[in-house]
């Protein structure tokens, strides 16, 4: 009776601790993570952040389903904002001015940014215009000028 | 004791199952549906573009028929997931974000004869990727253009003949 007792609690308790870990780890972040959302100020959003409806400046998002999950999409200030079925960021992507990535600005020329991000330890991957560096995916939106008019940063698989 | 511990067992299944996605706008629920639904129709009506659906191109694919089969999904899903024998030109997912390098990488691609059959295709029916594509070729005098709507994720649904590491046999 007490073996059965204790075998009961150790399972609780297993499963509890898995079940925290399940439901954290859909967040659980990669290493360096800290280092790269510090570059990213696109507003409040970080990759690997929870799923947030609230309006930013006061513009609310707009859902849009994903391939892998879903969107937010907050039209007025060019910034998309997407997520996994787990509820976390999985990538950012802006057009405003205001906004920047490891250093670069959507109006930047393309070769400036190109020098910026490598410098970071990015190596162009994919395309021309995609970068990566371990977990991250970084991509320049390039217009016929070859200057930035938007920027995607996301989480690789 | 007992009780206790089948409303732990209960309550993970729950949470798992919800952390797991079950229940997403992409697995089937009414509303979704009908907003892709809707935005299909106007961008049919806008591209100038035909549909082929998921049994129709399977048709084509295994009689053989002589088109050009586009994926527009980004280079790390195309090198992860896609039907046998299409090409990848990554496409934007909106207006807005659609790139001049990426209208010209699907316009090289598709080459020269604007008589050639063309189909184009992306994620799933509420993507835009294959809209862009498709109504980018339209503009560029392309006759015969196809999109398939369903994309990747009808295909696989499917079973039917996928390549990459994703791809799943039945």
């Amino acid at each position: 009776m007490r073996m059965n007792y204790r075998f009961y609690i150790l399972f609780i308790v297993t499963v509890f601790c898995v079940e925290i870990l399940c439901l954290t780890g859909c967040a659980v972040k990669k290493p360096g993570s800290d280092d790269i959302n510090r570059q990213i100020k696109v507003f409040n959003l970080s990759l690997f952040a929870p799923a947030d409806k609230s309006a930013i400046e006061g513009v609310s998002p707009r859902r849009e389903p994903c391939i892998n999950g879903y969107e937010f999409y907050y039209d007025d200030l060019d910034i998309v904002a997407s997520y996994h079925n787990n509820d976390s960021i999985w990538r950012i992507t802006t057009r405003n001015k205001r906004n920047s990535m490891f250093g670069i600005s959507p109006g930047d020329s393309f070769l400036q940014a190109k020098e910026k991000i490598m410098q970071l330890g990015f190596t162009q991957s994919y395309t021309p215009h995609k970068f990566a560096k371990d977990w991250c995916l970084f991509t320049l939106l390039v217009d016929e000028k070859n200057d930035v008019f938007g920027m995607t940063v996301e989480i690789l698989d | 004791m007992k009780k206790y511990f089948v409303v732990i067992a209960l309550v993970s299944v729950f949470a798992l199952a919800a952390c797991a996605g079950i229940g997403t706008s992409t697995k089937g629920l009414e509303t979704p549906i009908e907003k892709a639904s809707m935005k299909l129709v106007t961008d049919v009506k806008d591209g100038g573009y035909k549909l082929i659906s998921t049994e129709e191109l399977n048709k084509w694919i295994t009689g053989k028929n002589d088109f050009l089969l586009i994926d527009t999904m980004p280079k790390e899903a195309f090198n992860k997931i896609r039907i046998k024998g299409a090409v990848n030109s990554p496409v934007a997912k909106t207006e807005k974000e659609f790139t001049p390098a990426e209208k010209d990488n699907i316009l090289k691609i598709a080459g020269s004869d604007k008589d050639k059959t063309v189909v184009v295709y992306c994620g799933f029916t509420a993507c835009r990727r294959s809209h862009l594509g498709a109504k980018t070729l339209v503009e560029n005098g392309f006759r015969s253009v196809y999109r398939y709507p369903g994309g990747i994720v009808a295909w696989n649904e499917n079973g039917y003949p996928a390549e990459g590491p994703d791809a799943q046999e039945k």
